[in-house]
């Protein structure tokens, strides 16, 4: 998928060119009882902010080309386009922050298997060829059961990047919430963590201990009926 | 006593002649390693090397070593010097490894054990050899040992994927014996003779190649390509070859329709793939035949007869490698890059040989391990006068001795480049005539074009450009610091909603000064105070002060706080530094030693490196737990980086010292003992973080 291998691309060629990741990946999904919901992906590179403007200047660093704000934009643009014709996807809103270095991508879905069918979509366009976003979501609106799977071999793709590209995620996090409007009764995964209010479920880790195993993405979360 | 003195010098010439490998090496390489095995060894011995982890384990996998786990179980002497080439020759990319063994026994175990007993070394004229691979083969006899690895860089046929265009199809199946080359099989080819082939084997061979029919008559029967096969390898090689075998599947049926030699299903790229490699396999033997016959031949003039390599060469070094760069860059850049160094780059025909071959440059590095720093000397030699003398003129130029005072005592490091920029432009248009000329494309204009580079010339104002940017260039990094600068984390609430917030940290900082001399100061004046008009329109910050003007950046949004232009003495100058403006305004430069002085006054370039420095300021950047130790390891055993260069005595000659601790008993024994330390740390980590998953 070349939208987010450019997003991907100014990550490495950011957090490399001074030998250390800075970034932030939010991924927020509010659940409806009838599964119905939102989700919001962001990044936010803005730790990284000085040297992605010195970058952003230049045509190549590290070996990788840096593409420039116009073709981001661009990419931006077309994969707003792509989510937006796809079954069950509305409300779809790209936006990129080019001061602070934040982007933000965000949909509402009429049914979770649509967020995941998107996700797969997306996958196939970034010749996912071990199948990492194939159902990555499920509810079950009988049994009040939210499951989030992770399928993509984190620690294999990791090392297959050279020593300078692992460095970017030296010091980068990422943060999942899941948000329901019923209590919640159980996680099964011990990191995460439940809401004041018990209707939120928060994970938050290193991306070297998700990386490494430390941290699992996966959690079954429990619903009250 | 006269006699027996005579004889005990000629046993000793004798036994001296046969312990090096000076007719060893041909001619036609273009390049040499020479590892000095006494010289090494002293420095470093063999016991030592043994106990280290990259030695024991990473240099054996990588060499699919598996059994070998120490270089003193080998049976190489790696006490003597070990010579290495490379060479390209009959459409092979070769790397030739030339060791002295000092037990026979340890050495045939050693290659029995790793590859395997089923390959069954061919007994030749004086040696044994053995194809260890498609690419590879050794030879060995009582004494000395070759190593020999080529790629087959020749035209390969064509692959085509359609019946379209049948009259081309038969153009590019070309019939000689080497095309007919069946894929071989590792094991293949051990005997005395290269190919093993049965009477009937070569019965069906002849029925299939007649039954091939239209296609082969029409380029030319096998029969000839055959014979010319023989011929080479008789002549070569002295080596019986036959020309291998076709196997059934490799030829398609006589029919009406057989015409395309490659049917358009699914497995005719396999097909046609692997019939590539079976002649690139073959072709690689050959080559290895060829070179190993002539290694124990002993047939070659002294390597001191090697094109320029007594003069850049030093073999009391403890390694050396000679470049010939004509044929590096006839190699890699065609035959007209080894006069222009053009980076238009196109692979051309390896046995398409320079007419004017002697004109490019040889390059000899020299190695020396000393105590607490490895010096490197490079002399570039050129065989032509006529570059002699462009070089000559390029780098009769010289930094002024004042430039050294805008470099700080504490700086991390500075560059020093000098050169006649006239001359260089002059010498361009020389190169581009002769790219010109030589390339094949444009090489039936060059009168036309050598006529518009003459244009160009007498258009171009070389003086004028000349006095703009005379060639002289600076650039010194003063220090590393850190800089305050704003970013947006997200915080969240005990119901996990989250608010952007804007926080300060520190980011590292440079800290720098570019010089460059001029002696148009008047035109650099007016450039310099252009931007004042265009800034507010433009939305940046651009300041005259008395002598110099300032570009400033917004507050906490960038790493640097202000730029710094100026023009004085004849130069201009951007900085970060201030005291460095400073300086200049009231002509009192930075206090710099003596040695670093006369290094950029007396050289075309002159560089430094303070590791230890560097590693220092970017320490407190680094997060993850093995890289903070690992730079804290090394900025306690590496020192600084010096290096300069100039035209002496008509060879380009660069010298340079890679520093480190004291502390080791020498560098080479400090490299190995840094390597092995790194790599224990990150053992160390990646252990400790196991230890905390479990």
């Amino acid at each position: 998928m070349p939208e987010l291998k450019k997003y991907f691309l100014l990550i490495l060629i950011g957090s490399s060119f001074f030998l250390q990741g800075c970034f932030d990946m939010i991924e927020q999904l509010t659940l409806q009882d009838n599964g119905t919901g939102s989700m919001q992906l962001v990044v936010n590179l803005s730790r990284s902010r000085t040297q992605l403007n010195s970058i952003l200047k230049m045509k190549k660093v590290n070996g990788h080309r840096v593409p420039s704000k116009a073709e981001i934009q661009k990419s931006a643009s077309d994969l707003k386009e792509k989510l937006e014709n796809m079954d069950g996807l509305s409300d779809v809103n790209t936006q990129i922050d080019f001061n602070n270095f934040i982007a933000t991508l965000d949909f509402k879905f009429s049914r979770i298997s649509h967020v995941n069918a998107a996700l797969q979509q997306l996958g196939a366009k970034l010749k996912d060829q071990n199948q990492g976003f194939r159902e990555i979501y499920r509810y079950d609106p009988v049994s009040f059961s939210f499951l989030r799977v992770n399928n993509f071999a984190l620690g294999v793709e990791y090392r297959k990047m050279s020593l300078a590209d692992r460095e970017i995620f030296s010091d980068a996090t990422y943060t999942s919430i899941y948000r329901f409007n019923r209590n919640i009764l159980s996680v099964q995964n011990p990191k995460s963590k439940i809401s004041a209010n018990g209707r939120a479920v928060m994970l938050k880790s290193s991306a070297i201990d998700l990386i490494k195993g430390r941290t699992k993405i996966d959690n079954q979360i429990t619903l009250q009926k | 006593m006269k006699k027996l003195v005579f004889i005990v010098w000629i046993f000793f010439f004798s036994v001296a002649r046969s312990q090096d490998f000076n007719s060893r090496v041909p001619q036609n390489v273009f390049g040499i390693v020479h590892y000095a095995g006494k010289t090494l060894t002293n420095t470093i011995p063999i016991t030592t090397l043994d106990k280290y982890g990259i030695v024991n384990n990473d240099f054996f996998k990588a060499l699919h070593l598996d059994t070998a786990h120490t270089l003193s179980s080998t049976g190489i002497d790696f006490s003597s010097d070990i010579y290495q080439y490379a060479l390209s020759q009959d459409s092979i990319l070769g790397f030739v490894t030339l060791f002295h063994i000092n037990n026979l026994k340890n050495f045939i175990n050693l290659v029995d054990a790793n590859y395997g007993a089923e390959l069954r070394p061919l007994k030749r004229d004086g040696f044994e050899m053995l194809y260890l691979s498609a690419n590879s083969a050794i030879a060995w006899n009582g004494t000395n040992g070759v190593f020999i690895s080529g790629v087959f860089m020749g035209k390969r046929e064509e692959f085509y994927n359609g019946y379209s265009d049948l009259d081309s199809l038969v153009e590019i199946a070309p019939v000689d014996s080497m095309d007919l080359a069946p894929p071989m099989q590792d094991g293949d080819l051990q005997s005395d003779s290269i190919a093993i082939v049965t009477p009937q084997d070569k019965g069906n061979a002849e029925k299939k190649k007649k039954s091939t029919g239209k296609t082969r008559k029409k380029k030319g029967s096998a029969e000839p390509a055959k014979g010319k096969n023989k011929k080479e390898s008789n002549s070569e090689n002295e080596i019986t070859m036959e020309p291998p075998v076709v196997q059934d599947e490799e030829v398609p049926s006589d029919s009406a329709h057989s015409i395309p030699y490659f049917p358009l299903d699914n497995d005719s790229y396999d097909q046609w793939k692997k019939r590539q490699d079976s002649i690139a396999k073959y072709r690689v033997r050959f080559f290895a035949d060829s070179i190993s016959s002539n290694h124990f031949k002993n047939i070659y003039p002294p390597v001191s007869m090697v094109s320029g390599y007594d003069r850049v060469m030093d073999n009391s070094a403890g390694l050396s490698v000679w470049l010939n760069t004509n044929s590096v860059f006839k190699l890699f850049g065609g035959t007209v890059l080894n006069k222009s160094f053009s980076p238009f780059i196109e692979f051309t025909d390896l046995t398409d040989a320079p007419a004017e071959a002697n004109e490019g440059f040889c390059t000899g590095i020299n190695f020396y391990f000393l105590k607490d720093k490895v010096h490197t000397e490079t002399r570039t030699y050129t065989f032509s006068d006529n570059t002699r003398k462009e070089l000559k003129a390029l780098y009769k130029q010289h930094a002024r001795k004042s430039t050294a005072g805008f470099i700080n005592p504490q700086n991390l490091g500075y560059v020093s480049v000098s050169f006649n920029s006239e001359a260089a432009i002059r010498s361009y248009y020389n190169q581009l005539k002769k790219y010109f000329s030589y390339y094949n494309y444009t090489k039936e204009y060059s009168d036309l074009i050598g006529l518009y580079v003459d244009l160009m010339e007498i258009i171009i104002d070389e003086k004028g450009i000349s006095d703009l940017f005379p060639g002289n260039y600076l650039m010194v990094l003063h220090g590393l610091g850190t800089k305050q600068v704003k970013y947006t984390r997200y915080e969240y609430d005990s119901n996990f909603e989250y608010q952007p917030v804007e926080k300060i940290k520190d980011q590292p900082s440079p800290d720098f000064s570019f010089v460059m001399d001029t002696r148009r100061s008047d035109f650099v004046q007016k450039a310099l105070a252009l931007p004042l008009k265009y800034a507010e329109k433009n939305n940046f910050i651009y300041i005259q002060h008395n002598d110099y003007y300032e570009l400033k950046f917004p507050e906490e949004e960038s790493v640097l706080n202000s730029l710094y232009f100026m023009v004085a003495d004849g130069r201009f100058v951007v900085t970060t530094n201030i005291d460095v403006i400073q300086k200049v305004m009231h002509g009192q430069p930075f206090d710099v030693d003596k040695e670093t002085s006369k290094r950029i006054a007396g050289n075309n370039l002159a560089a430094y490196v303070d590791l230890k420095g560097i590693l220092n300021a970017i320490k407190p950047q680094i997060k993850d737990e093995g890289g903070k130790q690992i730079a804290e390891y090394l900025s306690q055993n590496l020192v600084a980086i010096h290096a300069f260069s100039g035209f002496r005595k008509g060879e380009l000659v660069a010298e340079s010292n890679f520093q480190i601790s004291d502390r080791f008993e020498n560098s080479l024994i400090g490299i190995f003992e840094m390597i092995e330390k790194v790599a224990e740390i990150r053992k160390n980590v990646d252990q400790d973080e196991q230890n905390k998953q479990n």
